[in-house]
């Protein structure tokens, strides 16, 4: 979880209306209620630019990234700034404001906490527990929480198992084991992370490869480090170095993740990595049989169309003939997550359909049909759970397909 | 020999020659631009058939000095034989074409593919000898030689153009497939012709064919400009 503490802040007064810590406190919420307050008037009244608003403070290992509403100022303390917690901190402004407009007349006691809790919860939390999520409990858990529903959760599971295996052994449906992990995630009773599946994409991080980091993992996992250079999955990592046991490598992945000496590659980016290989793939088809200059036009056309929807596909390109580039900008965009992947599939869906009815004219739809399966095929065996991410039928061109 | 006869036969001479050069020419310079290694497996297949066009013109030239200065019947063979060198050219680029798209297409090896087509164009080209009273091919070891292998490449191709005809009907590549096919189609044809029937190599009417067979080869570097 990215997020670790939020504030929300009344902007005339400098008075902390709300906060919530994830993790660990690390702020007086008074202490830093006051000192965003200062620091945006100061930029506010500074008057070098009319538009200069300070958006983020940076420490050595946190962020604190501000949005503004109408007459608050929403802080979240974060580890990476992202469009996609923007975003929640903007809907979360939105939502106090709306619950709480009272409060910018008049200072009044409207139990902002009870009645605002589920919002910051349905935000924040609901959104980070799936069913493979993985709950460890903290040390001493039971101290630590009073909440009679959650204890009793708690109380059977082992220190380590998924949502869905808590699920089974407690005989509950899966969406009532997630409710209460993200109750007991929120009284800090236990941390989550996500399992590493093998076709996650990580990077190796400077920290990572300067040593020290990988010096008790396996060496086929020492190896494979150097591989992930935040393009390749884990599986194809794994299989370069010839790892013999997959599933020790992707727990010794896990283990160098919660060490920071790799991190997994943005949301982003993975959507980017996994319709390049698509896109590579259609794209070598097509050269086989039209020849690389034809279906580079063709590649190209489609493109063309869709530069007036999605202006950052000028940022896909083609070198070599039909090797696919995808321009630095591109990257660093889904990089700092300032490109949500919702826009980068539906971009890259758009491309790819364009593509595929443009190359049916040449070659004949069902051939096409034919050739997004072939891919499809191939692309389980690369990206095992991401590739049904992809919803294929809507790639297939059909008669009513309409560019 | 009428008059007219004798222009169609003086224009057949010239002809032949002269259609095979252009085509060949023009195709190698379209396609071999940037090299002749390198290409994708459709300009490779493009090119090898230009390329054949070429290798064609010796054949061509000497049917027409044997139409000018009729000889031996032997000379008629080596005409059969210089054939094949282009025609196996055709049949490399057609088969590496047909191999390269519909593995990249089915994700399976074509080779079981290409072996059954290479037994069916020769039971295809060895039937008509056999039904034949009249075939030289069957008469000796050398008119065979000169014969089979020929016309078997020839039946082989025709076969992969087909079923990539078929493959990619509808498309526009179709279309070009298709002009192709029928230029081998009447290549072959004029092969037949000798090897079943007996008719030389060197009559106008086999010539007016490989003309023919010629130009249909030299229309699909147009149609593929304009794909």
């Amino acid at each position: 979880m990215d997020a670790k503490s939020l504030y929300i802040i009344k902007r005339e007064s400098g008075v902390c209306l709300y906060h919530r810590d994830f993790k660990e406190p690390m702020f007086d919420p008074h202490l830093i209620s006051s000192f965003i307050a200062a620091m945006t008037s100061f930029f506010t009244e500074s008057n070098y630019s009319v538009m200069s608003t300070a958006r983020a403070f940076e420490g050595a290992d946190y962020k604190i990234v501000l949005e503004f509403g109408e007459w608050t100022v929403g802080a979240l303390v974060v580890n990476k700034d992202t469009e996609a917690l923007r975003e929640k901190l903007r809907a979360i402004i939105q939502e106090f404001e709306k619950q709480f407009s009272i409060l910018r007349y008049i200072d009044l006691d409207l139990a902002v906490y009870t009645r605002f809790e589920k919002t910051v919860m349905s935000e924040f939390i609901f959104n980070e527990i799936t069913p493979e999520t993985i709950i460890r409990k903290k040390l001493n858990w039971d101290l630590i929480t009073d909440n009679p529903d959650v204890r009793s959760f708690l109380q059977l599971l082992p220190e380590k198992c998924s949502v869905r295996d808590a699920a089974e052994f407690l005989e509950m449906p899966v969406e009532v084991a997630m409710k209460l992990t993200a109750e007991a995630l929120w009284e800090r009773a236990i941390t989550v992370s996500e399992p590493v599946r093998p076709d996650d994409i990580f990077s190796a991080t400077v920290r990572g490869l300067i040593g020290g980091q990988t010096d008790d993992v396996s060496p086929d996992t020492a190896r494979a480090i150097r591989e992930l250079d935040g393009e390749t999955p884990l599986a194809i990592a794994a299989e370069r170095v010839k790892t013999s046991d997959l599933q020790r490598f992707l727990e010794e992945v896990a283990m160098l993740a919660r060490r920071r000496a790799i991190e997994r590659v943005s949301p982003s980016q993975t959507a980017m990595i996994l319709w390049t290989s698509l896109i590579q793939q259609l794209l070598n088809i097509g050269a086989k049989i039209l020849g690389t200059e034809r279906t580079a036009r063709v590649f190209t056309e489609a493109r063309r169309e869709l530069l007036g929807v999605y202006p950052w596909l000028a940022f896909v390109d083609l070198e070599r003939e039909v090797d696919v580039d995808i321009r630095s900008g591109l990257i660093a965009s889904a990089v700092k997550g300032e490109i949500s992947p919702v826009i980068v599939n539906d971009g890259f869906r758009a491309l790819t359909q364009f593509f595929t009815k443009r190359l049916s004219r040449y070659v004949n739809m069902k051939r096409v049909n034919e050739a997004i399966l072939t891919v499809k095929d191939t692309m389980e065996k690369e990206f095992p759970t991401r590739c049904y991410d992809i919803e294929w039928e809507l790639l297939k061109v059909s008669e009513e397909s309409v560019i | 020999m009428t008059g007219l006869t004798s222009v169609l036969l003086l224009l057949i001479i010239v002809l032949g020659p002269a259609i095979a050069t252009i085509t060949g020419a023009l195709g190698i310079r379209r396609y071999a631009r940037g090299g002749f290694v390198g290409h994708d497996q459709f300009t490779a297949m493009n090119l090898l058939v230009a390329l054949g066009v070429g290798v064609l013109v010796l054949p061509e030239i000497l049917a027409s000095i044997i139409t000018i200065v009729p000889s031996a019947t032997s000379d008629v063979m080596v005409v059969m034989l210089l054939q094949f060198p282009g025609v196996i050219l055709w049949t490399l680029g057609t088969m590496s074409y047909y191999s390269a798209a519909i593995s990249a297409l089915k994700r399976r090896s074509v080779r079981g593919d290409i072996a059954t087509m290479i037994v069916v164009a020769a039971i295809v080209t060895v039937t008509p000898t056999w039904l034949s009273v009249d075939s030289p091919a069957s008469r000796d070891v050398i008119r065979a030689l000169a014969y089979f292998p020929t016309t078997t490449a020839l039946g082989a191709t025709v076969i992969a153009l087909a079923a990539l005809a078929w493959s990619f009907r509808g498309g526009r590549i179709g279309i070009f497939i298709i002009v192709l096919l029928a230029g081998m189609i009447v290549y072959l044809v004029q092969s037949l012709m000798w090897g079943a029937l007996g008719i030389l190599p060197t009559d106008i009417i086999t010539r007016l064919l490989s003309v023919e067979a010629y130009v249909l080869l030299g229309l699909t570097q147009s149609i593929e400009e304009t794909l």
